[in-house]
């Protein structure tokens, strides 16, 4: 206690001493403008109100090591700024009691949930202690990639893939760090916040020779391939990545011959004018060449395997080969493909009024349901197959690939989507199996009006992070659940929501659990917040944070 | 990057034309082997790629040499080959390759294209760390690789390559040509940013944080200095590599701020701040822009030279330029009177023709390193932009013009001699430029002691060399002693051939004196070719 004060008095000193201007300026704030509080009117006017301070050290979360040259910004009663100096530390004096923002930033450096900075909020005031901010320091992956016989290879390009959390589900995000190997085959990818990582290797970009003596001998090629040599995401070799730590993944890439294949595409009016081969390496692909058609010819170089064709048309059509394959082993002058086009699912909107009436609605006409989307979301999460939107205009689904998805239905207002039918199956608690070939039957949604409403605020007031919340109701297999986020005051809002019985729960920030997945939310729905909704009715509910488990 | 030459950009030469049968024979070779040009060990793994000269993509053929570095080409038909290899370690290079020529391997009845020795050179590197005065990393920071050489005839710098440095600061420049190099380092403190947020708002910041944050790093040359005289050059040579580090000390930012540039709606219009680097302009550093009212205020540029342009886009797109020394915040008016341009004329095409739509004009002084372009407008107008403009000897080149030359130049304002202008004082000049399309072509054999001499320099030096630096043209004679000289403008004219002439200033009339009392005359009439055979000293 005695050297918090003594800390204080010296700061006043400082203060008279020192010429500070209280001249605002704004701070790169990620959305909305900062509101100065208003003054606290349980404290009674002091002839000098600006007389406290904030004083600190910014300290790297591994090592317990001050961070020099940290850039920390005050908001909230002023705005400045400052770096710290060699022992980490840094001060703001000239405030007034309350509470203000803290914001840290350097290169290396991130917060707990991988943000490029660090923010938290202190109360100024008679009893204030100084302030530890942890940063949690940067990783990075690096390593070498040579041939079978250590030759380096250049030019290749290697990416970082994590799994992330995406609206409530897990998804494989490319973080966008991807880095190309130099003369001596090494690359780098720094700035990696901590997490578990798979490392991959593109295909080659170009093809060289493979055999020493024989002009013009075959070329050969690489195909894409994962840490430790997986064709597959689901059979590579996931890499951890702590705070502050350098991995080395090497990679010895085995060349693979490269064929020539030409011949003739048909099956469809609109021919595509560039097809997109792909072999099939489990739910995706390792090897994916472009070639454009002529008079529906073309011509391409290929290593073995079997492959899955596409193509659009100019009016956007999807044409694949769907379910069957292209089989190369050899050179091959006379390939035919037949492509289809993919399925369209006709989509058939219903609305059920009070009494029980039900009558169609054509969305592209005026009558339609503003503001519902609808989605089919491939249930396995896949680097490249992103899911198909529902388009009022042609009532369809169009363009979907053999496989099996979650429909997610939206609405808002008063609207809410009572039924998801496909033929028998319900769609809002089992999955879509859409199979090659087969005509999909139209998917049925009848909708009502008389929508509840849920709104609310997140506590702690002071916490400025914002949070997720969840409506959830159980439901089969999956759970019924509307994710909002937070807005600026903590407040949140649930719109079209179909009358019931749910539970409430409130967690920090955004996309830090998979929500989606019933499994991992299970364990916190004990301790949520009960709450039963009428038809029309509306409800404000408060909610606290929930700490999440990791 | 450099390891991508893409050889048919090169200048070469003609097919050799022969006598025919109904099917022309195939079964002449092409042989030898790689080694390594400063070891002699041969290289395998190499992959060595031969194809015609004037048909390169589609008669290309490669073979992956084996431990001996050897590689062998059979079945093919006469004529001129280029040959090319590549490996790790060794960028994509031609046979006997100088600059942007090679010897092509001419292949036929009694010609020898077998056993040669293909050397190849091996990369060279240039590396280094950016570091800040505090001893931390700079990331993000941009690096420009200049090389020193002998180019269009004189010794200059010019820009080869251009890379960013990593979260360490580390960057890499590879697959070097040995050489002399500058390393030139552009870049912005990462707290910079932050700032220009804060001035988003248009508040102003105590003098404290004025002093932390609105700074920023002035360009910075190898080994640290700011000023391009005091540059070093680093010298590396074949497969070797120099680690060049540099410290960038932070300076307080000054801000331009353009006036009026927005106050017409039906405008569009933008400003640029340049820099010279060793006579190239190059962007200057800044932190941003901002809108403020009808202005735009270029933020965090080190104080020093440098010329605004304010570009007005549209139907009658312009540029105005100024030349403006920043040593503190500065305010230029953008509708101001710019320096006019002091030289200016008109260009035409002989006979009435349309000039080609891609050419515009260049001034080049070579001893001072400038040089300034400008574009060609309706009916053959054309101006400078002089604010950069020393005064000097300037050459004057016609470019993109699809094989027309220069037939005539004159000039009121300077001294017009041969096809270079003389600037003196700031007095508007006024230049008026003939283009032809009559160009004559020189076939030769350079020879020593009678016998065809392979991979020799070949200059044609023009009547008044000082001042006629356009009408130089150069070859180098392939396997059979043979070269080909094109685009010739009619003249008196001397040829030259050189054995080992790379590294000299061909067009410097002092370097040539004595060579050119016993060389070759041609007196080259419009449109015509010429045969000769030059004697190799």
């Amino acid at each position: 206690m005695n050297s918090v004060k003594l800390h204080f008095r010296r700061l006043r000193t400082c203060s008279v001493g020192l010429v500070l201007m209280l001249i605002p300026f704004g701070l790169a704030q990620r959305g909305y403008a900062q509101e100065p509080d208003p003054p606290d009117p349980t404290v009674s006017s002091k002839p000098d109100v600006h007389e406290y301070g904030v004083a600190g050290t910014v300290v790297n979360s591994v090592t317990g090591e001050p961070i020099r040259r940290a850039a920390v910004a005050i908001s909230g009663q002023t705005e400045h700024a400052t770096l710290t100096d060699n022992s980490g530390h840094f001060e703001f004096g000239g405030l007034a009691e309350g509470r203000v923002s803290l914001t840290v930033n350097k290169p290396g450096f991130f917060n707990d949930q991988a943000m490029p900075y660090q923010r938290i909020t202190v109360q100024v005031g008679r009893d204030a202690s100084p302030v530890v901010l942890r940063m949690v320091p940067a990783g990075a992956i690096v390593g070498r990639v040579t041939a079978r016989d250590e030759e380096p290879l250049e030019g290749f390009m290697v990416r970082v893939i994590a799994k992330q959390n995406a609206g409530g589900r897990q998804m494989w995000l490319d973080r966008r760090s991807q880095a190309m190997t130099d003369e001596n085959g090494d690359f780098r990818i720094a700035n990696l916040p901590p997490a578990t990582y798979y490392v991959a290797v593109d295909q080659s970009r170009e093809t060289s020779l493979s055999q020493p003596g024989i002009p013009n001998a075959r070329e050969q090629g690489y195909a894409q391939v994962f840490y430790l040599g997986a064709s597959e995401l689901s059979a590579a070799v996931p890499v951890e990545l702590h705070a502050g730590q350098e991995v080395e993944t090497n990679f010895v890439l085995a060349a693979e011959p490269i064929y020539q294949v030409s011949g003739v595409v048909s099956g469809q009016e609109n021919p595509a004018s560039a097809l997109v081969f792909a072999r099939q390496a489990g739910e995706s692909s390792d090897f994916t060449q472009q070639v454009s058609t002529q008079d529906g010819q073309f011509q391409t170089k290929l290593p073995a395997g079997s492959y899955s064709v596409r193509g659009f048309t100019a009016t956007g059509m999807l044409l694949s080969t769907a379910g069957s394959s292209v089989v190369i082993n050899s050179d091959r002058p006379d390939v035919h493909i037949v492509l289809a086009p993919a399925e369209s699912i006709q989509v058939v909107l219903r609305k059920e009024s009070g009494g029980g009436t039900i009558e169609q609605v054509d969305a592209s006409q005026g009558n339609g349901i503003p503001g519902m989307s609808l989605q089919l979301v491939p249930n396995t999460p896949s680097l490249t197959r992103s899911g198909n939107w529902w388009n009022a205009q042609s009532g369809a689904i169009s363009n979907v690939e053999p496989g099996v998805y979650e429909v997610e239905i939206n609405t808002v207002g008063p609207w809410w989507a009572k039924s998801v039918q496909c033929r028998n199956v319900d769609l809002l608690s089992d999955d879509l199996t859409v199979t090659a070939g087969a005509q999909m039957p139209p998917i049925e949604v009848t909708l009502r009006d008389d929508a509840a409403t849920v709104s609310g605020t997140v506590g702690p007031a002071e916490q400025e992070e914002q949070a997720t919340v969840l409506l959830v109701q159980p439901r089969g297999a999956r759970n019924v659940l509307k994710a909002a986020v937070t807005g600026p005051d903590g407040r949140f809002q649930f719109q079209g929501v179909a009358p019931g019985d749910y539970v409430m729960l409130a967690f920090d920030g955004v996309d830090q659990l998979e929500y989606q997945n019933p499994e991992v939310l299970s364990p916190y729905l004990s301790s949520a917040v009960r709450i039963s909704l009428q038809p029309h009715g509306t409800a404000s509910v408060n909610l606290n944070r929930s700490p999440i488990s990791r | 990057m450099l390891r991508r030459i893409v050889l048919p950009m090169l200048l070469v030469l003609a097919v050799v034309g022969r006598p025919s049968a109904q099917m022309p024979p195939a079964n002449f070779r092409i042989s030898g082997k790689t080694v390594n040009a400063v070891t002699g060990q041969p290289l395998a793994r190499t992959e060595v790629a031969i194809g015609k000269t004037d048909q390169f993509d589609a008669t290309v053929q490669k073979v992956l040499t084996g431990d001996d570095g050897g590689f062998t080409f059979t079945g093919l038909t006469a004529g001129k080959y280029l040959l090319a290899a590549q490996r790790n370690g060794f960028r994509k290079q031609g046979y006997e390759q100088h600059g942007g020529y090679v010897s092509a391997v001419v292949v036929g009845q009694g010609l020898i294209s077998e056993n040669l020795v293909f050397r190849l050179r091996p990369d060279a590197w240039i590396a280094g760390t950016i570091i800040d005065e505090e001893n931390e990393p700079v990331p993000n920071a941009t690096i420009l690789l200049f090389r020193n050489d002998v180019s269009a005839g004189f010794r200059q710098n010019f820009r080869v390559a251009e890379t960013n440095s990593d979260d360490r600061g580390y960057y890499r420049f590879a697959h070097l040509e040995s050489g002399w190099y500058f390393v030139v380092v552009s870049a912005q403190p990462w707290f910079g940013s932050l700032a220009w947020a804060q001035r988003e708002t248009g508040a102003d910041w105590s003098a404290a944080e004025k002093a932390l944050f609105d700074v920023v790093y002035p360009t910075t040359f190898y080994p640290g200095v700011t000023d391009s005289a005091s540059a070093s050059p680093i010298a590396v040579n074949e497969g070797e590599g120099f680690t060049a580090d540099l410290t960038l000390t932070a300076v307080p930012a000054v801000r331009v701020r353009v006036r009026h540039i927005y106050s017409d709606p039906a405008q569009t219009r933008s400003a640029t701040l340049q820099q010279r680097v060793f006579g190239i302009p190059i962007s200057a550093p800044s932190q941003g822009e901002s809108t403020v009212e009808d202005s735009v205020e270029i933020r965090g540029v080190p104080p020093g030279k440098y010329e605004l342009d304010v570009q007005s886009y549209g139907p009658a797109p312009s540029t105005r330029s100024t030349v403006i020394d920043l040593t503190a915040d500065r305010e230029v008016d953008a509708n101001g009177a710019s320096a006019p341009s002091t030289i200016r004329g008109v260009i035409q095409m002989d006979g009435g023709l349309s000039l080609p739509p891609q050419a515009f004009v260049r001034l080049w002084n070579s001893h001072a390193g400038e040089m300034l372009d400008a574009q060609i407008a309706d009916k053959g107008e054309f101006s400078f932009d002089s604010g950069f403009l020393v005064p000097g000897s300037y050459s004057v080149f016609v470019m993109n013009g699809e094989n027309s030359i220069i037939s005539s130049l004159s000039a009121t304002g300077a001294k017009v001699m041969g096809q270079s202008i003389q600037v003196t004082r700031p007095t508007p000049i006024r230049l008026s430029i003939g283009l032809s399309r009559t160009l004559s072509t020189i076939n030769g054999t350079a020879r020593r002691n009678g016998k065809p001499f392979p991979g020799a320099m070949i200059v044609l030096v023009p009547a008044n060399p000082e001042t006629n630096l356009p009408l130089f043209r150069r070859d180098q004679s392939d396997s059979d002693g043979t070269f080909t000289l094109r685009d010739v403008l009619p003249g008196r004219y001397r040829i030259v051939a050189i054995e080992d002439g790379w590294d000299l200033e061909w067009a410097n009339p002092v370097v040539f004196k004595t060579r050119l009392d016993h060389a070759e005359s041609v007196d080259v009439q419009p449109s015509m070719t010429y045969q000769t055979a030059v004697n190799v000293e």
